[in-house]
């Protein structure tokens, strides 16, 4: 936002009122400024933004799916589908009472001629009875005219009509409407003490392979090994339940994550931005400015992008879910773990001899290093001992002078 | 998607279409929400009560009687004011007739200073700086100057969202910036100048 730009544009609204508060500009400006560079951060947080949609979205599924009737209460319909209907259920009505009645004075019996549907709208309509079907229609019409009115009244007397239009509706069909199939991330973690851990690593490796999974992840030492399996979500009990087997448990956990709403939601937002983009598209083909263009193309990237985004955001939770992961750790017992084989005599001479010849090679480099560093320093010290004291010697001649000339003095 | 189709097909039960008019409105509603009370947990629980409550109204929306962001701004201040009208103290003789418009805005602006209530620790400052002057103003007047300078909502809005015609809805904020634009300190203006509006 540019504040100034909109000091500007809340002037000019002022001066359209009132030309004579041009003469207090300056106090007007920063009386605005002022409330402006104090307004609150306001900074919804993300996650109870998302979380909020969530519930929202499911209590709307909940709502306009009308529960376990699938009966939208959200969705007017037409009013003449809805008479069209509720005049069928009337009239099917009248035909079941008029069998029943008929069958009452020996006419054909219910079961022969009435169909199952017509059972069901029957029961439907219950106790209101075919004398009622057609008011309750009319009735189910008029909920869908004032819907502020209790929705449960329309789905009383009039459920039959209703459900039944939500039946021959292909509008409730609809994918957005529908609760959608639950989309549940899986995963689990096992520690398990094994009598060998090469064993146990090789038949849970077995194991996901055969389920179609496999180890996704493996770090392994000499007494402890840790893998993650992933399985298809399908296979995922069968998975926990045969690595369990393959030793005692130590500790096991479960857990389960909904994200159906999230993924619902990526969708959601996915085709949304799909729509804008098919938009964005018939505007750039009309669009005949450079700077238009531009602005188009410039929309057109970055919704390619965003969806690009959400569309890899989705795949990732899709796969989590398609996939299940168990991270199985393995140990040995304990005392296993510290038991180490004892070596035998032959080992022990070896040992001996090796210890034995790394040590003259040891001692082999300390010579020769020494060497290396005794004879420079040798010859350095011979070099000043014939400077000082030998065939030059500095030092021994000054000494006899100074010697010499004490013994003249005295 | 536009406004109106978006709205539409909510309401036919849409599940998509709610959320996208939830993505455009979550953030405003929260803002306007936290501009009354000052509080993040206070302006998020009535945000979703306000959304809830919007959802379950869904069908009792009519183009023809206002837009959408209104009716659901219009939401989200009854669940305001119902939250308020719990705190808000006893009224005094002398500030009788100012009260009837008063009860209509409840917002964290014009609690008394005792009231017992909650404030962002960030924002008790802001909320002492600002409450002086903001809280001078009739509860219409600050309604609307908040509408249009933090809300940012366009007159036309707020006309519907108050009940009032746009030109007065224009005239009033004038007249409430006249009055702001007198009682605010130098200090202030000073220390806004300057970028340091704690100093006020």
């Amino acid at each position: 936002m540019n504040p100034n730009l909109d000091i500007e544009r809340i002037l000019a609204d002022l001066y359209a009122i009132d030309p004579a508060l041009r003469a207090e500009e300056e106090a007007l400006k920063k009386a605005i400024g002022e409330l402006l560079a104090n307004r609150p951060g306001a900074k919804l947080d993300e996650g109870f933004e998302r979380e909020l949609k969530q519930r929202l979205l499911e209590r709307f599924t909940q709502t306009a799916g009308g529960g376990i009737g699938g009966t939208s209460r959200l969705r007017p319909r037409p009013r003449w589908l809805i008479r069209v209907v509720g005049g069928l259920g009337a009239a099917a009505a009248l035909v079941v009472v008029g069998l029943a009645a008929g069958s009452l004075v020996g006419g054909p019996r219910y079961g022969d001629m009435a169909s199952p549907s017509v059972a069901l709208d029957q029961m439907a309509f219950g106790a209101a009875g075919s004398a009622f079907a057609s008011e309750a229609s009319e009735a189910s019409a008029k909920s869908y005219d004032e819907p502020a009115a209790a929705p449960t009244a329309s789905r009383g007397a009039t459920g039959g009509a209703a459900d039944a239009l939500g039946r021959i509706d292909g509008g409730l069909a609809d994918a957005a409407v529908v609760s959608p199939e639950r989309q549940i991330i899986r995963s689990a973690a096992l520690e398990l003490e094994v009598p060998a851990i090469a064993a146990a690593r090789d038949r849970l490796v077995v194991l996901a392979r055969g389920l179609g999974g496999f180890v996704s992840e493996q770090n392994e030492t000499r007494d402890y090994a840790n893998i993650t399996l992933s399985v298809p979500q399908a296979a995922f009990d069968a998975a926990l339940e045969g690595s369990s087997g393959m030793g005692s448990v130590l500790s096991r956990s479960v857990s389960a994550q909904d994200v159906t709403y999230q993924i619902a939601d990526y969708g959601d937002r996915i085709a949304n931005r799909r729509e804008l983009l098919a938009v964005y598209r018939s505007y750039l083909s009309n669009a005949r400015r450079l700077e238009d263009i531009l602005e188009i193309e410039n929309r057109l990237n970055n919704l390619t992008y965003e969806i690009e985004g959400l569309d890899g955001q989705r795949t990732s939770l899709q796969r989590l879910v398609a996939y299940s992961t168990i991270v199985v750790s393995l140990r040995v017992p304990y005392t296993a773990a510290v038991e180490y084989p004892r070596d035998g005599l032959g080992q022990k001479l070896a040992r001996l001899f090796s210890g034995l010849a790394e040590a003259a090679e040891d001692g082999l480099i300390f010579l020769v290093g020494a060497l290396l560093c005794a004879v420079p320093l040798a010859l350095l010290a011979m070099g000043l001992w014939i400077l000082l004291f030998g065939r030059i010697g500095l030092l021994r001649r000054a000494i006899r002078r100074a010697r010499d000339t004490l013994r003249n003095q005295s | 998607m536009e406004l109106e189709r978006l709205v539409r097909e909510a309401v036919r039960g849409n599940r998509r279409a709610f959320g996208e008019l939830y993505d455009r409105y979550a953030k405003r509603l929260y803002a306007y929400l936290y501009y009354r009370t000052l509080n993040r947990e206070l302006a998020e629980d009535l945000a979703a009560e306000a959304f809830l409550n919007a959802l379950e109204k869904l069908l009792s929306f009519r183009p023809e009687a206002g837009s959408f962001p209104a009716w659901l701004y219009g939401i989200a201040r009854h669940a305001l004011v119902d939250h308020f009208r719990g705190q808000r103290p006893a009224v005094s003789l002398d500030g009788a007739g100012e009260t009837a418009g008063a009860a209509e805005y409840g917002d964290v602006w014009e609690l008394a200073d005792g009231a017992d209530f909650t404030l962002d620790v960030l924002e008790r400052d802001r909320w002492e700086r600002l409450k002086p002057h903001l809280a001078a103003l009739s509860a219409e007047a600050r309604e609307i100057i908040i509408l249009r300078l933090w809300d940012e909502l366009p007159y036309r809005q707020i006309a519907e969202l108050t009940g009032k015609s746009e030109a007065a809805c224009k005239m009033a904020f004038s007249r409430a910036l006249n009055v702001l634009r007198q009682s605010m300190p130098l200090l202030c203006l000073v220390a806004w100048l300057l970028a340091k509006p704690s100093a006020c």
